[in-house]
């Protein structure tokens, strides 16, 4: 959330939590001695009528087993289109054949958020929020405490191949949200779906703690379940060696490289999972050793050419584009998401192979030898870098800014030279992971025309 | 000269005596015997001078219309008296559709004089007419006549108005929602998206 949006009115605790009378482990994990100076409050606001949505949504989707085969597309995609057409004025006038229908871009939906809203959605459920911007001019999104909270049923239905479940009781910390950043609203709260379980958004940064061990004894103490961030913050928390437990790691917002994720893997003694999620439409899949596996029988994906509005046949790569989703305040239809792979389909689940973030970029050697960056990616997977920049200049110099605190500068030039053949110059720098970071996600760029 | 010219209809229109326009006698004791001019305009399309059974359904209540459409009526009983509709018997039964069904909608809308005194609402009624009489415009096909109607339509442009002032309010609401949403708490965020 950025800063200068931090909302200002606060609720009550009745409308944060409808559903819980008891809020005492709510107090604890906020009194604690060692607690975090939270600087906000935060609940789930599910009552009954919405809690019986998410769980439905699960009960609909959780046991889904085939999404689509090759050459078919969803049972649900006829009757979404019919709806959107009808209640969604963006979507008015765009014709009425799936085959034949426009792409939307993430550009408008930031200029107009107002016209993906359904004619039928209940305004008094509306909530808003702003996405970072790290990715692109920032983005009011829309939405409801329902589709919100089904990032819940989401993330279950990923544990379930991992034959992890999440203990639902009001006297456990169910997740924790870890950040390390120079300032985010940190909280501390409790899930109605969990059955009152805990729920925490901390930031590691020093300033935000009494002291200095007090972020290390207080997850220690409340030992969460699950640990959710992004590479960077879950490198700053291991190098404060806390003793946790936690049953899984769900790493997203950024490319988790394959050194990272072992390293994160040995310590915790725990699966890390590689989630791939989108503000727009919450989690889509996670990273399996064939790609990334599709979690959502409510999406439907396709691979569309990046500047033209054409399909792309399974197999080939090109943009991500998503239609579906049960967000009435931003129902899509055939949203590019700006990420590149491509799309195949094993026994009805689909799978995003060599999923990329943003344009693919192309390097060149000095005597013009063309190198892709998912080459790039592949190669620098293998070490714990928790993310990187990297940059060609017109003269094909490149840059290399990593964040690390054990990778050398050295190890990534020799890679890199590997990678273009001993043909290239190269200026890498590796930056060491504190408490409170300002790093945007993973990306290449290149003075050079882009694909 | 052509029949159904449109242009020709809407002139012959445009001339309605003042006798015409008055209001019925349901509202004004000297006002215009509606019920006869109804009935004499039936024997004229049909051409039968001693017929005195017509499609109006048996009790309808000619008490319920307003002025504003009786005055309609009275207006197109006019443009009924042109030759086009002399000794038509097809139409007969297509009247009552065009007088207390197309007509009442569209006098929701349309204010009695403007029906000859606005270009527009006159070519409406010409129309209106030909299409409830299933005749199709002279120099016109069945997909022009039907675009042209659509476009001079009252009803089908107050809906149009209707649904775009519903969908303005609508986005003003939204806007007027996103900009008090923003400022207060929002939900629970579980991981980094």
């Amino acid at each position: 959330m950025d800063v200068s949006s931090d909302p200002q009115i606060a609720l009550t605790d009745a409308e944060r939590f409808p559903l819980l009378d008891d809020l005492s482990f709510l107090n604890a994990l906020k009194q604690d001695a060692c607690a975090p100076k939270f600087n906000f409050k935060s609940g789930d606001r599910l009552d009954a009528v919405r809690l019986s949505k998410v769980n439905a949504y699960k009960a609909q989707y959780y046991n889904e087993k085939v999404f689509w085969n090759e050459g078919e597309t969803p049972i649900w995609l006829t009757g979404y289109l019919e709806w959107c057409l009808r209640t969604v004025p963006f979507y008015r006038n765009k014709g009425s054949d799936f085959d034949s229908f426009p792409t939307i871009s993430r550009e408008d939906i930031r200029k107009y958020p107002y016209l993906f809203v359904s004619n039928e959605a209940d305004l008094k459920e509306l909530l808003v929020y702003y996405t970072s911007g790290s990715t692109g001019p920032k983005l009011d999104v829309l939405f409801d405490a329902v589709s919100q909270a089904s990032w819940l049923p989401q993330i279950e239905s990923v544990l379930k191949d991992f034959d992890i479940s999440i203990t639902k009781s009001k006297d456990t910390t169910a997740i924790a949200l870890i950040c390390a950043q120079e300032k985010t609203l940190t909280y501390a709260s409790l899930s109605a779906y969990l059955e009152g379980a805990g729920i925490l958004k901390i930031n590691l940064n020093p300033s935000e703690w009494n002291h200095p061990d007090d972020a290390k004894k207080y997850l220690e103490k409340y030992n969460p379940q699950i640990l959710t961030g992004d590479p960077i913050a879950f490198m700053a928390l291991l190098d404060l060696k806390p003793k946790l437990t936690p049953k899984t790691l769900l790493s997203s917002a950024m490319k988790l490289t394959k050194g990272t994720k072992g390293k994160l893997e040995a310590y915790f003694k725990c699966p890390v999972i590689d989630l791939y999620s989108l503000t727009e439409c919450r989690n889509i899949g996670y990273a399996s050793e064939y790609g990334h596996k599709v979690i959502r029988p409510d999406l439907y994906l396709e691979i569309f050419d990046e500047h033209e509005d054409v399909q792309l046949p399974y197999g080939e790569r090109g943009e991500l584009v998503v239609t579906g989703g049960i967000n009435p305040f931003l129902p899509l239809i055939r949203y590019r998401t700006g990420d590149f792979c491509s799309l195949k389909i094993e026994n009805g689940v689909p799978y995003l192979v060599d999923l990329e973030a943003r344009n693919p970029v192309v390097f060149f050697t000095k005597s013009e030898v063309k190198i892709n960056n998912i080459d790039i990616s592949n190669r620098l997977s293998k070490l714990s870098l928790a993310g990187f920049k990297m940059h060609q200049e017109k003269d094909k110099r490149i840059q290399f800014t990593g964040y690390s605190n054990d990778v050398t500068s050295e190890e990534i030039i020799e890679i890199l030279n590997s990678i273009f053949k001993n043909d290239i110059d190269i200026v890498a720098e590796i930056q060491k992971i504190s408490q409170n970071n300002s790093i945007d996600k993973s990306q290449y760029s290149s003075e050079f025309s882009i694909l | 000269m052509s029949k159904y010219d449109v242009f020709e209809l809407f002139t012959y229109l445009r001339k309605c005596p003042d006798a015409y326009v008055q209001p019925s006698d349901f509202f004004m004791k000297e006002g215009l015997n509606s019920i006869a001019l109804i009935y004499d305009t039936y024997r004229m399309v049909s051409n039968d001078f001693l017929k005195n059974e017509f499609d109006i359904p048996a009790g309808f209540n000619f008490r319920a219309i307003q002025d504003n459409h009786w005055r309609a009526i009275h207006i197109s009983a006019w443009l009924l008296s042109h030759p086009d509709f002399i000794n038509c018997p097809s139409i007969e039964n297509k009247l009552y559709s065009f007088w207390f069904e197309e007509l009442l909608h569209a006098s929701e809308y349309v204010k009695y004089n403007e029906w000859i005194s606005d270009d527009e609402r006159a070519e409406e009624m010409v129309r209106l007419l030909l299409y409830c009489c299933e005749i199709i415009p002279d120099g016109e096909t069945k997909d022009e006549a039907a675009d042209k109607l659509s476009s001079l339509s009252s009803v089908d442009r107050h809906k149009v108005l209707k649904e775009s002032y519903e969908a303005h309010e609508r986005i003003m609401n939204i806007k007027r929602e996103m900009a008090e949403k923003k400022a207060r708490e929002a939900a629970n965020t579980y991981g980094r998206e």
